[in-house]
């Protein structure tokens, strides 16, 4: 049974997964597999692009998106057509010449996966490029593993996955399908700051930083003043500053949004 | 028909995504069949044609296949042909079972082909059309290669074992099957060939049509206009301006083959050449004009040439500062393996510092820490660094004793002897918006660690206004850590060691040899070219002006001329030649990507006393619509070819064809050959040999043509070498400069590193924009005798209080690629205005954008004095407060033709000056600029008083497309 696994800790964002799914699909038909993807506008594929925190403290990080090729799919019990099947890979495919494009199946999948294709009335979506699977040539996994430079997107048997799979998540599991695709390393929500001394204009040092609230924990400022509190639930957190007898608080920190709490004046 | 051409002029309201539009024929596989267009505008598909071509490429598949598409009578398709560029509706086709005797066609291989663009890549083709374009792995037709390794820090790093293609590349089917492919010759409707003001019509250049000419037309109208223009005013009254970036080709060469012709013909002709249009250092034009006053690297351009980086830097650093650069965007015309590389520097625990205004594409994901700075601001940071480790005592004082001079009077300048300002962090705090407390932090960072600062070609810092100012500083920082120690570099980029040059024996066909294969037979037989100072020459910075108001004098420094040719005066037209009344050009960018002043610029091309303008380019765009004639030339996908490509591997590759020439279209070097045959000089210029000639001459002198057959790399397609062995131990070229400065000096007066640059103080010793000890040079007033006036603190701020960055694109390469779709669907490509037009992201930080009451995706007019563009805004955090962001190369859709531009082209922002006065360098980024929403009044007075512009056949997919410039049938 094949999984899908990202690792988002080493994705530079440079939308490959995503475009080289186009390559594969748009204008090359690989029936019985799949028809052609239209030229714009739909993501088999898809990288989704996050960024978080404030000036200075900013950054970013991708996810890439597929069909996640559920154990216990919504799509194929709201088919009526019987067109959505799993193979015995664990690939879920769309048999574009059964489908009526009647478009309960993109109604019921809610990862926004599936896609409608209005020139050739079908629903569509990825296929783990099993054609490319089945046939064993010109190469061994789906394009959008193929193209990743930076191996962060892999995809391959379940036995070979066992590290990723144990500590990796997939996305919202709560809402029950199972998905066979993996993350690795998504970030969690952070608070981070700058602390001065305002008399000096220098930064602070080893100031010991200390969270509270829905998690605790201390850290010390950095050689530029800066401290981070990471993987963070959202939440509501207080930070305490300590350095040389002087302490600031900060109270009522929601995490609902990652926090950048600026240069910080300790006197 | 009629109605469908209806349909494509009034087609603004933008298509929902998915939606059917008039391009399904992109969604289906159906056939489709564009007249003599085939082709372009054509990703059709494959298996549902009733083509026959029997399938040859069998050798790597695992189950030998040779079977007939749509042959085991399974395939049943329902296709509607339709005439030129039109809808085709829908395809059905139902495919049934492949029964016996055959497979189904999505199991078919297709036949690979080997191209390298930057890198090497594989082709997959079937029927005639590119089915996909991946990676190449090297070990596909050579099953015992293993990766090399490299050890540092004990860790390990493996090399990679697949071609790390950019998304430039593997979206390129976009590009090659582009509807804005120019599918033959055409000639301008109201311009006639003979010089005659009256019927050049130069002033409709950008304005008027084009009607499709034959090969034939196009190349005698060429020849005699070549032939009449030396006539009337000598060979200097031509001008070629070959242009970089363009595709990687070597036979069939994209850059500058006509020039290469011309010398040949003219030279061997009339003993006198044309006039050449070159470029200044572009992408160094700071470390050029600066940095080599001070440290030489004549053949870095001023940059400390990068020798083995990857070892020194992965053994050695601590630190690495990337200042005013995105490794994750600049880096992506020849490969993706800076992020390779920084993932590996993170792994061995070195630490990644980004400066620069916008959190950058790297900066988002390799940053330990971002410290925004204004831009053309680097320098008041830069020195107040300098003075933290004067007053710390935390520099090299022995070092800068035995390896530099005039350091006292860099000292005299940044302790405020000079001019009573002492150049402390809370000076410069103000300045470059980086606060004080910040600025010494870094300084300590960088002088307590082993520290190496990283730029790539064309970042912020480089060319701006004064560039060389924080270009030199750069360069006085790490000499006052002991430049050229281990660890302490300035570093280009992560090279791997193919790129530092210890790999085996190179390629001679090399992938960035502009001029060819076929060049080096000629420059071997041909008569040798003038040197510049006898000969006409226009620097690109002045190519306006010279247009316009000859003659003009500046300063020399072309590209990759010496030092000291920044002294020697240059003018134009030179003596006894005459001014240019002829252009020919290839792979153009002049409009979109040269900065020769704002919208206003395009004003050369309306100029009467240029005669005849002609341009040869696979797609209309740039300065293609100010030409006179254009010949459509192929992508290198149409073309074999001989290449070489690196990235973690050396390759040289037999390039086959992939796919017959769209159009009518020629490669570049075919085009050459065409007019040579009309100016009788074809048999001279070919040397008699054909393509497949000169392909396999250039294998036979490749220096590899020992290590594999002509067969067997036919066969194969390419051959693939690791580094050699013991890459590891070759040390940096700066260390033996460290260890003895005597007796490897640098190249300057002195030899030694120059604080006080000795060939400044002799050549412009009262040049307060390039004073001979580096300074902070905001600029100011030009009555006060400043070139630019570029600072938030300065008076133009007052009526434009952004300063815009105009870097290189992401999702572009430069001018290329802005019709891709792949492309310009990411959210950061382009934003979607309401009426569905895909503008140019305009960035702005969330309290810049909130104080002009912009939200996200509104459409922008960024504006300044020197032209105003259309704009769709992006708001973000990744820009600092006061910055703006536009991204050079968006193709221009004018509105009102040199005044209004919707196509975003940050072109039309741009300064007429150039880099500082005695420096005629370009001066491509940071300008000053407002921003505001277009109301919907002025959005309403432009279409009503500009219908044609907005009536234009657009596709929100790929934007502008051939036939919107094209009369007749398209």
């Amino acid at each position: 049974m094949k999984v899908f696994v990202h690792d988002a800790a080493k994705c530079c964002g440079c939308y490959q997964c995503q475009i080289s799914c186009k390559d594969e699909h748009c204008s090359n038909d690989w029936t019985p597999y799949a028809k052609p993807q239209p030229l714009t506008g739909q993501f088999w594929g898809k990288l989704n692009e996050y960024v978080i925190g404030t000036v200075p403290k900013v950054r970013m990080y991708y996810i890439s998106q597929r069909c996640n090729h559920c154990d216990n799919p919504s799509c194929i019990p709201a088919c009526p057509v019987e067109a959505i099947y799993k193979r015995d890979d664990g690939l879920v495919i769309i048999d574009p010449a059964k489908c009526t494009g009647c478009k309960l199946c993109i109604d019921a999948c809610q990862y926004e996966s599936i896609y409608y294709n209005e020139g050739l009335n079908i629903a569509q979506k990825c296929t783990g490029c099993a054609h490319i699977l089945d046939r064993g040539w010109p190469i061994t996994e789906p394009r959008c593993v193929d193209a990743c430079p930076n191996e962060c997107l892999m995809f391959g048997e379940e036995s070979g996955f066992s590290t990723q799979i144990t500590q990796g998540e997939v996305l919202n599991p709560e809402l029950g399908t199972e998905p066979r695709h993996y993350y690795l390393n998504i970030p969690k929500k952070f608070i981070g700051g700058t602390v001065y001394d305002p008399v000096t204009e220098e930064v602070v040092i080893g100031a010991t930083c200390t969270l509270s609230g829905d998690k605790t924990a201390t850290v010390t400022t950095d050689d530029f003043g800066d401290f981070w509190f990471e993987g963070l639930a959202a939440g509501s957190f207080s930070v305490k500053i300590e350095s040389g007898g002087k302490v600031k608080t900060i109270d009522n920190i929601s995490t609902e949004k990652d926090v950048n709490l600026g240069d910080i004046a300790l006197s | 028909m009629k109605e469908e051409k209806e349909k494509l002029t009034s087609n603004e309201e933008g298509k929902q995504a998915g939606e059917v539009s008039r391009r399904d024929f992109l969604v289906g596989a159906g056939t489709v069949v564009v007249g003599t267009a085939v082709g372009a505008g054509m990703l059709s598909g494959c298996s549902g044609e009733t083509v026959t071509t029997t399938v040859t490429s069998t050798k790597t598949v695992p189950t030998t296949v040779t079977t007939t598409v749509g042959g085991a009578g399974a395939t049943v398709t329902e296709t509607k042909t339709v005439g030129a560029g039109e809808t085709v509706t829908m395809t059905k086709t139902v495919t049934t079972d492949s029964g016996s005797g055959g497979i189904t066609p999505a199991l078919e291989p297709e036949e690979t082909v080997i191209k390298c663009q930057s890198p090497i890549n594989c082709t997959e083709v079937k029927n005639g059309k590119i089915v996909r374009i991946r990676p190449l792995h090297y070990d596909s037709e050579y099953p015992d290669l293993q990766p090399w390794t490299y050890q540092a820090r004990g860790k390990t790093f493996t090399a990679y074992m697949k071609s790390s293609l950019s998304p430039h590349w593997s979206s390129y089917k976009c590009r090659i099957y582009s509807p804005n492919r120019i599918l033959y010759p055409l000639k301008r409707v109201d311009w006639e060939p003979g010089g005659d003001p009256a019927k050049i019509n130069a002033q409709n250049r950008g304005r008027s049509k084009f009607k499709r000419i034959s090969w034939d037309e196009a190349t005698t109208t060429i020849a005699s206009e070549i032939k009449r223009t030396i006539d009337a005013y000598g060979p200097s009254g031509i001008c070629f301006a070959g242009a970089p970036h363009g595709e990687t080709k070597t036979i069939h060469s994209a850059h500058n083959v006509g020039a290469a012709f011309l010398h040949y013909w003219l030279m061997n002709t009339y003993g006198e050449t044309f006039t050449e249009v070159i470029d200044t250092p572009v992408s160094w034009e700071g470390s050029a004009w600066g940095a080599k006053h001070f440290w030489g690297h004549e053949s870095g351009l001023g940059e400390e040439k990068p020798s083995n980086t990857l070892v020194d830097v992965s053994e050695n650093c601590d630190v690495l500062l990337v200042w005013g650069e995105d490794n994750e965007c600049n880096q992506w015309r020849s490969n993706m393996q800076y992020g390779q590389f920084a993932l590996w520097l993170k792994e061995l625990g070195i630490r990644l510092i980004y400066i620069n205004p916008d959190l950058n594409n790297a900066a988002a994901i390799h940053a330990n820490k971002w410290i925004p700075v204004l831009p053309n601001t680097d320098p008041a940071l830069q020195l107040a660094i300098a003075y933290t480790w004067m007053k710390e005592e935390t520099y090299d004082r022995d070092y800068i004793d035995t390896h530099s001079v005039g350091f006292d009077k860099f000292e005299d300048y940044v302790l405020g002897r000079e001019d009573g300002i002492e150049k402390t962090p809370a000076w410069a705090a103000p300045i470059c918006g980086v606060p004080a407390w910040t600025i010494k932090a870094l300084a300590r960072v960088y002088a307590n660690n082993i520290t190496s600062v990283m730029h790539r070609h064309g970042g912020g810092m480089k060319t701006g206004c004064y560039s060389h100012e924080p270009m030199r500083l750069n360069a006085y920082l790490l000499a006052m850590q002991g430049w050229g120690q281990s660890g302490v570099h300035q570093v280009s980029n992560i090279d791997n060691p193919l790129a530092s040059g210890a790999s085996l024996t190179s390629v001679t066909t090399t992938a960035y040899e502009e001029r060819g294969f076929h060049c080096q037979l000629l420059r071997q037989q041909g008569t040798p070219i003038p040197p510049y100072t006898d000969r006409n020459m226009i620097m690109r910075s002045r190519f306006t002006e010279a247009i316009l108001n000859p003659p003009i004098e500046y300063y020399a420094g072309y590209i990759r001329m010496p030092r000291a040719d920044q002294f020697v005066k240059a003018t134009y037209p030179n003596d006894g030649f005459s001014r240019v009344h002829m252009f020919w050009g290839d792979a153009p960018c002049i409009s979109t990507q040269c900065s020769n002043g704002g919208c206003a610029r395009n004003a050369v091309w309306n100029d009467s006393s240029m005669e005849f303008v002609l341009l040869q380019h696979p797609w209309l765009e740039d300065a293609c619509m100010f030409s006179d004639i254009i010949l459509p030339v192929n992508t290198k996908w149409e073309e074999y070819d001989i290449c070489s490509s690196a990235d973690f591997w050396r390759c040289l590759a037999i390039e086959k064809k992939a796919i017959e020439s769209i159009g009518e279209s020629k490669s570049d070097y075919e085009v050459v050959c065409e007019i040579a045959r009309k100016l009788d000089y074809y048999d001279e210029w070919t040397l008699g040999l054909s393509v497949d000639d000169m392909v396999k001459k250039g294998f036979e002198n490749s220096n590899w043509q020992d290590k594999i057959s002509w067969d067997e790399i036919n066969e194969k397609g390419y051959l693939v070498q690791p580094p050699a062995d013991g890459w590891e131990s070759r040390t940096t070229a700066s260390l033996k400069f460290y260890q003895n400065p005597q007796a490897n000096p640098l190249q300057t007066p002195s030899g030694l590193l120059e604080f006080e640059s000795i060939g400044l103080k002799e050549n412009f010793p009262d040049d307060k924009e390039r004073p001979p000890v580096a300074h902070y040079v905001a600029g100011g007033p030009e009555e006060d005798g400043w070139t630019h006036d570029e600072s938030l603190s300065g008076q133009r701020a007052k009526d434009y209080p952004l300063l815009c960055m105009i870097g290189n694109p992401r999702w572009r390469y430069h001018a290329q690629l802005d019709d891709i779709a792949w492309l310009r669907e990411i959210p950061t490509a382009k934003v979607k205005g309401y009426d569905g037009y895909l503008y140019e992201p305009i960035w702005l930080n969330t309290a810049d954008a909130a104080a002009r009451g912009i939200q996200n995706g509104d459409i922008c007019k960024v504006y300044n004095d020197r032209g105003t563009v259309l704009a769709g805004a992006l708001v973000s955090e990744r820009m600092m407060p006061g910055v703006a962001m536009l991204k050079h190369g968006a193709r221009p859709d004018w509105i009102i033709p040199g005044v209004l531009d919707r196509g975003g082209s940050g072109g039309g922002l741009t300064s007429p000056k150039w880099t500082s006065i005695n420096t005629p360098g370009q001066y491509l980024t940071g300008f000053l600029m407002e921003v505001q929403k277009v109301s919907g009044d002025e959005m309403y007075g432009w279409r009503r008083d500009y219908p044609d512009a907005f009536n234009r056949p657009y596709d929100p997919a790929s934007g502008l497309r051939f036939d919107a410039w094209v009369e007749g049938d398209a």
